[in-house]
């Protein structure tokens, strides 16, 4: 987050006055009579009064950029920037520079006249002598933390009691309580259960991100049937769902979108990160063990620093650093302080959305612009991340961030790469590139001189062969370059035994970025945690560690206001489509507020209390009459809320790129469950995306679950994209959903389709059997449903049909498994 | 009996009974929508011709006869480069007495339509930063292209087409520049292809290889009945209604793409304005014309584009080829527009990611400049035969009239009818524009 639209230009123009001052103009030498205040009365003030206090003086309504211009003290103050005048010494004087529209451009509503700037280079060269008096403000800074505190998300979750509907015979548990009465306070009432088949199909989704098989739903239409107590197989179906394996890779998935997770580094250079894929596992592997959430985030920010009592223990708290080390990089920032500041930048948006709901990057240049975080909490928080270091394992990373190539050893291993290993691959690798430009000067300029072209160099290699200089060279180049493979053979020996992740690194605090420019330094700020969110005096951080610990523990404590309530409205959004707060990675003052707040906090007490359990609280809410609603329309709620935010019944949402995907290919048959690794084969030098056969590094991994293909920054396959897979370059919590003539053609003609398609007919056509049944078991294979009379009666007419056009009974009936595919039905949840 | 006239347009579709592709719907995707320009815009649509690796402003459009003379002479400030004079020679065209080097002879015979730009500037320096800097205003981030802002602040006039087309993209800088970043996918580009049968599908699945025609109809008559009952069911579904919106436009895309791309109904004379069947300029001059086809037919933004202007090395045989490659399509394009009354409200844009240097890079070559390089636009409310802006002698810095990437962008959206400081979208907590907080409008250029 760099650059923010709110900036001085869009939001001041209209308090400018377009009319510009005519200004006869005596050619005048620098200094001499300057001294006299009248030219500051003549030239000078009248000037500022029309074009600047608007902004830029006590009684602006707001002072832009910390900056007053309304007394001599305030001028050489200057703003957020730094000095607006340095006396004598017009170059180094803001205020003439941003007249001048180099660097800011003042006034913004159009440039003065150049006599006019003029003036201004005579005034300061000659001293700039200013008669007004008074002291220079402090510009008003428009945070003001105790006022923040009271806003509801910043204050402590309330220990919610249920509250008694009316209709309390409807509720199934406290959920409903909650939601009951939201709904009777409007005067509606919820629509009725969804039928058992609709159900499963839900919870199947919602839980494995996969359609129930068959007998699955036979299965459980039996329990229902003989059920005793209402409910009863339901539970037994969640139970079963938390705990397939699968649980994890869907679950997972969701959490990928938020931890921004790429194998690759994006940017120029984009380069791969082979050692990605430990985090991804972790991350899975976690879900299905239902870590605790506390300890799920503890791992994530400090797992390097955390006690661990075996290797395997070690390594698995590693990888887990992967959340902090898997952003998109810019390799060709060669500035390695400007290089490690976008990277803590990057760090604290991730861990601020993702933990917090909190945009704390946008406190970078300027105080936050809505919440209460001024610069100065977004740089004791950049300290911590400056105060460690990523271990990346990005090879080509040329010059001086080869620390960005570091790697965390595994526990359990003698294979390091040391920062010797690195340097002395660099060399060979520099080396090498510099002997081919040699090699390559010297042939362009032997061509040149013949008149041949460039172009054509490899035509004329054999001649150029015989030219003993380039032979030189060329025997040169040959010997750096075997070394050059040898040493990458070793480094990839000893890559396979390492992980990605971060470790603490110099423990330094961190000076305040003016504007974000490394080059305006103020004030350093001690490493903490935002004012707003911590109450009392906050403990200074241990100067010997980066704080990413304390970090990592302050986020995860069961008071902190924003961490339980973040992760229940994540986990209510993936079951209903929204979550109570729709913004689920801005729980600030320009996120959505909670729809039903009491609910929200119920939840997340409910969640601290269970220890942090994912699956329990997953559990609780389908055990909710809510949850179980059926999808159905009522036109008297509709009129009321028809975007559903009480949750009369149940959302109808759309399946989305890895649902789609991977539920298509298991009722084909064509999934393959295994989880492959590594992902990424360490097989190329050249570890730049570009340069990849990217066609042979997704095929291999095309029939896993969508979770275990590779995801590069700027490659991310077109059909997840065409269906919203998210950009991984930011933290996405809610994915968008599109639905654009484009989809339709691919539902109607991809080859992906029609594969998977014909591979569905053939498993019901070899069954053998009548077109009826055929028709009925490819509504439950891809509905999961029995057809009607009617939805059958019109398959069989359209396969008659088809196949009297002379189509075989295979290819007619996948032509009707594709449109039960590109079915409403089959793309929503209903 | 059932008035149509009283239905709304979801129980028409309830009750509608026809054949796929009859039912009485617009397309639904989120981009069909009309909407107002902040106010009157002199241009509809836009064309652009992008030219990527940098095109040497100083061969073509910026004629410096003091590099001319000083050819083989060291640049001022230390350089050890040797300033290498063009290698083609310059006249003025027409009226408006437009400098164009002899590298564009037909583009020239145009001179009175372009208003040239010739004092650019860009901060970035290569073409992986430069070139996704001149699509989204952004070097380094991921942000919407210009054709997804244009889309988003105007929404589509086609029914059957995409509203933001990329024809050719060169994606090896970023796989971003014509995508939709944080706006909705559905502005996002519909990449197609030029090429003709033996390359594929214009459009990525715009034909089903599995079916026959007769059996995709059955097929989607089908869907459509399935997706009909459902939406009985569910009464009120604007997501069911969108996706069958969808289906309908996907369906009319299958025929209206070929159709459009169709060459044989064209006139010999127009395949040959545009150099269709000629050697050098037929892949160049395919694109131009089909750009013109979706221009009428309401495509909002139809990016085109040829590689190969990265001159480094063997400037006088490669850039006379590349230039070659695109001087008689565009000047059958300008001249096309005109004569069908569409350059006064097509803008159409030829640029590259920035400029060359004026000295030399191994002997005949050019390395790349961003503190200067030309850019013009023709019709939809510019300045015809008008020039903007001085580069210095050399053409290696522009001294007055400088125009920045955010100004060009700002100026563009200016011509159709978009404030570009109020065209901003809402995301992750703050409001995003094409041109971040920065940007100009170049008046001087508008008529």
């Amino acid at each position: 987050m760099t650059n923010c639209v709110a900036g001085l230009r869009a939001s001041s123009a209209a308090v400018w006055f377009i009319c510009l001052a005519s200004v006869v103009v005596p050619q005048v030498g620098y200094g001499a009579e300057a001294r006299d205040f009248a030219d500051f009365e003549k030239h000078i003030r009248p000037v500022l009064v029309k074009h600047c206090y608007a902004c830029h003086s006590e009684k602006s309504e707001k002072v832009k950029g910390g900056l007053l211009l309304d007394t001599r003290a305030g001028m050489l103050r200057g703003g957020d920037s730094g000095p607006a005048v340095v006396p004598g010494k017009p170059q180094e004087s803001l205020l003439l520079e941003a007249l001048r529209y180099e660097g800011f451009e003042m006034p913004p509503q159009g440039r003065l006249p150049d006599d006019v700037v003029k003036h201004f280079e005579i005034w300061i060269a000659g001293g700039a002598a200013d008669p007004r008096d008074g002291g220079a403000q402090e510009s008003k800074s428009t945070i003001d933390i105790e006022a923040g505190r009271k806003f509801w998300s910043f204050q402590p979750i309330r220990d919610a009691r249920p509250p008694q509907p009316q209709s309390a015979g409807w509720v199934q548990n406290d959920i409903d309580r909650f939601i009951l009465v939201g709904l009777e306070q409007k005067g509606l009432t919820p629509v009725r259960d969804a039928a058992p088949e609709q159900l499963i199909r839900r919870a199947t989704f919602d839980l494995i991100g996969l359609p129930p098989t068959p007998e699955e739903v036979r299965e459980f239409l039996n329990d229902v049937a003989k059920q005793s107590e209402s409910g009863e197989a339901f539970e037994k179906l969640v139970a079963r769902l938390l705990a397939s394996p699968r649980f994890g890779e869907r679950w997972g998935r969701h959490w990928l979108d938020v931890a921004r997770y790429a194998e690759s580094t994006g940017g120029g250079h984009n380069v791969l990160f082979p050692l990605a894929f430990h985090y991804r596992d972790w991350v899975v592997d976690s879900l299905n063990a239902d870590k605790p959430y506390d300890q799920f985030i503890r791992e994530q920010i400090a797992g390097d620093l955390l006690p661990a009592d075996d290797a395997a223990r070690r390594n698995h708290q590693l990888a887990a650093t992967g959340f902090l080390a898997v952003g998109m990089k810019d390799l060709r920032e060669n500035d390695t302080h400007r290089f490690r500041m976008a990277m803590a930048d990057e760090q604290i948006d991730a861990v601020g959305r993702a933990f917090l709901g909190l945009t704390l990057a946008c406190a970078k240049c300027h105080d936050h612009k809505f919440d209460p975080i001024p610069t100065a909490d977004y740089y004791a928080l950049a300290g911590i991340f400056t105060s460690s270091e990523p271990m990346l394992g990005a090879r080509r990373n040329r010059q001086r961030n080869a620390f960005a190539a570091g790697v965390l050893s595994k526990a359990d291993s003698s294979a390091a790469i040391g920062d010797a290993e690195f340097a002395e691959l660099l060399k060979a690798r520099v080396e090498v590139t510099y002997k081919r430009l040699a090699v390559r000067d010297e042939q362009w300029r032997i061509l040149n001189l013949k008149g041949l072209k460039v172009k054509e160099m490899e035509k004329h290699a054999e001649m150029l062969g015989t030219d003993p200089k380039v032979r030189k060279l060329r025997d040169e180049l040959k010997v750096l370059e075997e070394r050059l493979a040898e040493l990458t053979e070793r480094y990839d020996a000893a890559l396979r035994q390492s992980m990605m992740g971060m470790r603490d690194s110099n423990i330094e605090d961190c000076a305040i970025h003016i504007r974000g420019e490394d080059s305006q330094l103020g004030p350093t700020v001690p490493r903490g945690f935002p004012q707003v969110l911590v109450s009392g005096n906050a403990r200074p951080l241990p100067s010997d560690q980066s704080g990413r610990l304390q970090l990592a523990q302050w986020i995860a404590d069961p008071a902190h206001p924003l961490t339980a309530r973040v992760m229940v409205n994540r986990i209510w959004q993936h079951l209903f489509g929204a979550g109570l707060v729709e913004t689920p990675d801005d729980f600030g003052f320009t996120g959505q507020p909670p729809s039903n707040p009491v609910l929200l906090d119920y939840l997340a007490t409910r969640f601290v209390a269970h220890r942090w359990s994912i699956k329990k609280l997953i559990a609780e809410i389908m055990q909710s009459r809510t949850y179980q609603l059926g999808a159905e329309h009522d036109a008297q709620a509709y009129e009321i809320d028809p975007a559903n935010r009480l949750l009369w019944r149940a959302n109808r949402r759309r399946l989305d790129s890895d649902a789609l995907f991977d539920g298509v290919r298991q009722t084909s048959g064509d999934l393959v469950y295994d989880r492959p690794r590594p992902t990424i084969p360490l097989t190329t030098n050249d570890d730049r995306v570009k340069s990849m056969d990217l066609q042979a590094w997704f095929m291999p991994t095309t029939r896993h679950r969508t979770i275990y293909q590779p995801v590069l920054r700027d490659h991310v396959p077109d059909d997840w994209k065409l269906f919203d897979f998210p950009d991984p370059e930011l933290v996405t919590g809610a994915r968008g959903i599109t639905t654009v003539p484009t989809q339709a053609l691919h539902l109607m003609n991809s080859a992906f389709i029609a594969t998977q398609s014909l591979k569905t007919a053939e498993r019901l056509v070899a069954g053998g059997g009548e077109p009826r049944g055929i028709i009925e078991e490819a509504y439950l294979r891809i509905l999961n449903r029995r057809p009607q009379a009617v939805e059958v009666d019109d398959a069989l007419v359209f396969l008659n049909k088809f196949e009297s056009g002379g189509a075989k009974r295979e290819n007619a009936v996948a032509a009707l498994c594709q449109s039960l595919f590109a079915s409403a039905e089959f793309l929503y949840l209903y | 009996m059932i008035n149509h006239a009283l239905l709304g347009r979801r129980e028409m579709l309830r009750l509608t009974l026809g054949g796929f592709g009859y039912t009485a719907l617009a397309g639904l995707s989120a981009q069909a929508a009309v909407r107002e320009s902040h106010f009157p815009a002199k241009a509809k649509r836009v064309i652009l011709l992008y030219m990527q690796g940098g095109v040497s402003h100083v061969d073509t459009f910026d004629y410096k006869p003091r590099l001319q003379a000083d050819h083989g002479k060291a640049m001022a400030g230390g350089k050890a480069a040797k300033l290498l004079a063009s290698p083609w020679k310059f006249k003025q065209h027409g009226p408006s007495g437009q400098w164009i080097s002899e590298l564009f002879p037909s583009l020239a015979t145009r001179a009175d339509d372009l208003c040239v730009l010739t004092a650019m500037h860009t901060e970035a320096q290569a073409h992986e930063t430069a070139v996704p800097m001149f699509h989204t205003g952004n070097a380094l981030q991921a942000r919407p292209s210009i054709g997804a802002w244009v889309l988003y602040g105007l929404g589509a006039e086609t029914e059957n087409l995409p509203g933001f087309i990329a024809m050719n993209p060169l994606n090896r800088f970023g796989g971003n520049n014509h995508g939709s970043a944080f706006l909705p996918a559905s502005y996002q580009a519909t990449l197609v292809r030029p090429g003709g049968k033996e390359l594929g599908d214009p459009v990525a699945n715009l034909k089903p290889a599995h079916l026959n025609p007769e059996q995709q109809r059955l097929q989607l008559d089908l869907l459509r009945r399935m997706n009909s009952r459902r939406m009985q069911a569910d009464q009120v579904n604007d997501q069911l209604e969108a996706l069958i919106g969808s289906y309908e436009m996907g369906f009319k895309m299958q025929t209206a793409v070929p159709d459009l791309m169709d060459l044989s109904r064209e006139t010999a004379d127009t395949l040959k304005a545009y150099g269709i069947g000629s050697a050098a300029t037929d892949s160049f001059g395919r694109q131009c014309l089909f750009a013109r086809k979706f221009a009428e037919a309401g495509v909002r933004f139809i990016e085109i584009g040829t590689g190969g202007w990265d001159h480094h090395k063997d400037l006088k045989d490669e850039m006379q080829r590349s230039a070659a490659a695109v001087d008689r399509p565009i000047a059958g394009l300008l001249a096309d527009l005109k004569q069908r009354d569409m350059l006064k409200d097509t803008l159409v844009v030829f640029a590259g990611e920035f400029g060359r240097t004026p000295f030399a890079q191994f002997d005949n070559g050019r390395d790349h400049n961003n503190r200067a390089f030309t850019v013009w636009l023709a019709g939809g409310g510019t300045k015809p035969g008008y020039r903007h802006g001085v580069s210095d002698h050399y053409g290696s810095e522009g001294l007055d009239g400088r125009v920045h990437i955010h100004d060009l962008h700002a100026t563009i959206l200016h011509l159709l009818g978009l404030d570009h400081e109020k065209l901003t979208y809402r995301y992750s907590g703050r409001d995003f524009r094409l041109t971040d907080v920065k940007g100009n409008v170049v008046r001087e250029i508008l008529t």
